[in-house]
């Protein structure tokens, strides 16, 4: 469909310009077009995406002065025939657009088969050269990095079918004659080179993540998932399991599993000194000497366990209380003394030939010296009180903390095997839990899988120690865990799986609000990004600044996209796209409480009747005995 | 439709000069409101066929030979006529048409015409039938003219149109037709009573 002539060269080399009435309005911003050149004897089609549509011809002001009159019948009254307006339009014969446009676009070049990417031939169209509209169908073969597949209405294998072309009519398989653009990405380029999910507030991210792990789930991909969900939105994918979109003749069904936040364990003895000092140090930090309190106490319960055995927190404390009084509390509750226990080798110094509390007099006298102390030497055989007083301190911390959550267990921790499987999507929610314990936990979570991969990939560890498949993580809100110019527990090992996931199939994708609170390294490292309504300017910086393949005019729509609407750029997709994010399968659990009508709830006959049964303190239902004269019941009133 | 005078010199394919008929000079001597400023006339372009051109009177002179003779007569006044009869008939009334339209049976064109009005054609009025139906073109309400009128280069070339749109506005009372017009009508008003001061 020829929808213009080529004017010239636009404002860079890789630009040209043509005009056009637009009459049917086909040509938006974002939408794709071509002209035909010859490329090394052979005929190709230059593909270009329009990027400006600057108007040539527009009404005197005076012709708008009107509300009611239309500008087109002002320019026909004057005798203005418009032979391009389409017949039968509204306006009558000959009444019609008068616009015409210059259409600046950006050339793609031809795509490539075999290098499976666009070729710019670096020949610009000549004044007078036809610029085509490109068809539905030749464009999503060329835009897409998996082919869809028209006639089952879905993606090929290892593709997810998102959306469509925002500049297209909205995609529908289940349509007779469907028209539009289906927009289809490559899932190994996603869970191999990570993906990033950015957007403000209400602009659907969850619900973008929502489709995706959808797509992921179908017996095409039958993925292995699992979502960190720190705000409990995630809970209708269960629905999965009952939709059909999600089995496949009884040789695949998807599952889903939500984990709830009181079902969320991790082992304690999984807990590394960094994750302890991170938990402890939430409101006030932790001092010197009671970080290497801290330090020794670990170093002592898992020295103690040379077997490999899980340590429990009664060992933790008993560690402590042998540093605060030289008396050592067992499990069962017992103090024993000091003297007749032996202190933990790693504690001991070496050169110590002294009593058993020696070992505690050194830990004081460096741990002083760490602290900046100006404690003299030769204080050898006086106990440290500052280091009793800091064990005593840690002790009463640890407790307070291992008390008050119940995601820090002796015992029970995550299998990584009964949230990851093939065909399972695992929702781990975190909702109610503190900010630091739940970045602990994705981080002692994402440990365990980092090693469990690894041994997989190299063969050792027995195969409960193992996954051996490739995974997905998902992590919403992830500012929280790789934010800038912070550390936090999460960051390191997210920038370990992120540079070197793609080895051991690990692959991650961050959901964020904030990307200009999110770690550079980290957003930089996610390959894919689906970028959606942005109307902070910091963020949108730091969105620029991150994605690399989007250019400067497709990235200047953040702040106009509408919900729903996206852009997706990256290595699951040809070349950045302006797509509609399809419609979900499954119910959207994202949804705003609303308020008003909780409100007006408040106010009905039925709560105003609950609330005054409530009031009296009388029993609501009828009395068993003999009297009722008391009672008040919803009819009498 | 009284017949106002005869075309006697063009400046232009589209501008003429038409001399306004002396009293007694036709059956019905032509009132001033006849050929006034802005009035909507016509002229026949063959006797033989029904073409007439349209046009508007935008401008009027006149013509006085006496002026500029402020000399002393021999013959007072009152003899004059006796002994120079024609000279009383050299005074005149000469008032400037632009022709915008062509008509031709219930065929109607507006803008710049092809053919030319020839020396001596009679002029006469339009009355407002007429007028209404020079301005419906595909039965709608038509001012094609309009951007041919307006770049002529007299200087009363916004107030003729703004008094032209005036006419047309009793003519066409129909809402759409009135929101048209008065659109048009704020547009010359302004460009004829503001932008000049400003």
């Amino acid at each position: 469909m020829i929808i213009g002539i080529a004017k010239g060269p636009g404002d860079t080399p890789n630009e040209y310009t043509f005009v056009t009435p637009d009459t049917a309005r086909r040509v938006k911003t974002s939408e794709f077009v071509y002209y035909e050149a010859e490329v090394d004897g052979i005929q190709r089609q230059i593909l270009g995406r329009v990027i400006r549509r600057i108007p040539l011809r527009l009404y005197p002001d005076s012709f708008l002065a009107h509300p009611e009159v239309d500008p087109a019948q002002m320019a026909a009254l004057v005798g203005y025939a418009d032979t391009s307006a389409p017949s039968g339009d509204s306006n009558g014969p000959g009444i019609g657009s008068a616009e015409l446009f210059e259409i600046h676009v950006s050339i793609m070049g031809y795509h490539d088969a075999q290098l499976s990417a666009f070729v710019n031939p670096r020949i610009p169209p000549r004044i007078g050269w036809k610029i085509y509209l490109a068809p539905d169908a030749a464009l999503a073969e060329v835009l897409n990095r998996v082919a869809f597949d028209w006639n089952m209405g879905e993606a090929n294998p290892g593709g997810a079918f998102v959306g469509s072309l925002l500049s297209r009519p909205a995609f529908s398989p289940q349509a007779d004659q469907p028209d539009g653009v289906p927009v289809v990405l490559d899932v190994r380029s996603i869970t191999a080179t990570h993906m990033a999910i950015i957007a403000g507030t209400g602009a659907g991210k969850s619900y973008l993540a929502s489709v995706l792990i959808e797509e992921m789930m179908k017996p095409i991909n039958r993925a292995s998932i699992l979502v960190i969900d720190p705000h409990g939105e995630y809970d209708t994918l269960e629905e999965i399991r009952n939709a059909r979109e999600f089995s496949a003749n009884g040789s695949y069904k998807a599952e889903v599993k939500t984990v709830p936040q009181d079902q969320v364990k991790i082992r304690v003895s999984d807990l590394t000194f960094y994750d302890m000092r991170f938990l402890l140090g939430a409101q006030f930090g932790l001092s010197g000497p009671m970080e290497y309190v801290l330090r020794l106490a670990l170093d002592r319960v898992e020295g103690e366990r040379k077997d490999k055995t899980a340590w429990t927190t009664n060992d933790l404390y008993a560690a402590l209380a042998y540093m605060q009084d030289g008396e050592d509390e067992t499990e069962s509750g017992q103090v024993r003394h000091s003297r007749a226990s032996s202190p933990p080798q790693e504690a001991r110094n070496p050169s110590s030939g002294d009593g058993d509390l020696d070992w505690l007099d050194d830990v004081g006298k460096d741990a002083g010296k760490d602290a900046g102390s100006k404690e003299p030497q030769g204080t050898r055989g006086k106990p440290d009180v500052q280091m009793r007083g800091s064990a005593r301190a840690l002790d009463w911390r640890l407790r307070s903390l291992f008390a008050e959550s119940p995601n820090f267990d002796n015992i029970e921790t995550i299998n990584l095997h009964d949230v990851f499987r093939p065909g399972l999507c695992s929702v781990l929610q975190l909702n109610e839990i503190d900010r630091r314990q739940q970045q602990v936990i994705v981080a002692v979570l994402l440990r365990m899988v980092w090693k469990a991969r690894m041994n997989a990939a190299k063969g050792i560890g027995s195969p409960q120690d193992r996954l051996d498949y490739p995974v997905f993580i998902l992590l919403e809100e992830a500012h929280h865990f790789a934010p800038a110019n912070e550390d936090v527990v999460t960051t390191n090992i997210l920038k370990t799986i992120l540079a070197e996931g793609r080895k051991f199939g690990v692959g991650v994708g961050l959901i964020s609000q904030r990307p200009g609170k999110l770690d550079s390294d980290v957003l930089s490292q996610c390959m894919t990004q689906f970028l959606l309504r942005i109307v902070n300017e910091y963020d949108q910086s730091s969105v620029a600044a991150a994605v690399e393949s989007a250019s400067h005019d497709l990235l200047a729509e953040l702040p106009a996209l509408s919900k729903g609407q996206a852009i997706v750029a990256g290595a699951a997709v040809n070349t950045p796209l302006s797509i509609r994010v399809r419609q979900r399968i499954t119910r959207h659990g994202g949804i705003e409480p609303d308020a008003p009508g909780e409100w007006a709830k408040y106010f009905s006959d039925e709560a105003r009747q609950r609330r005054e049964v409530d009031d009296s303190g009388l029993p609501e239902g009828p009395p068993r005995g003999r009297s009722n004269l008391f009672y008040k019941s919803r009819d009498r009133r | 439709m009284p017949v106002i005078g005869r075309i006697v010199k063009s400046n232009s394919h589209t501008d003429y000069v038409c001399q306004v008929f002396a009293p007694r000079e036709t059956e019905h001597d032509p009132e001033p409101q006849d050929y006034a400023f802005g009035r909507f006339v016509k002229a026949p372009i063959d006797p033989a066929d029904d073409r007439t051109a349209v046009g508007i009177v935008y401008d009027t002179i006149l013509l006085n030979p006496e002026y500029g003779s402020l000399g002393p007569r021999l013959n007072p006044p009152s003899e004059q006529a006796t002994l120079a009869p024609d000279y009383l008939v050299e005074k005149a009334t000469a008032v400037g048409i632009i022709i915008v339209g062509l008509q031709e049976g219930d065929t109607v064109e507006h803008g710049v015409i092809s053919l030319s009005l020839p020396v001596d054609a009679e002029v006469s009025s339009l009355d407002d039938d007429d007028t209404r139906r020079f301005h419906l073109v595909d039965e709608r309400l038509a001012l094609g003219y309009l951007p041919s009128l307006i770049s002529h280069t007299s200087p009363l070339v916004t107030e003729l149109g703004l008094t032209v749109i005036r006419q047309l506005l009793s003519l066409f009372p129909e809402p759409g037709d009135q929101r048209l017009l008065r659109t048009l009508a704020a547009h010359f008003s302004w460009q004829a009573r503001v932008t000049p001061l400003g």
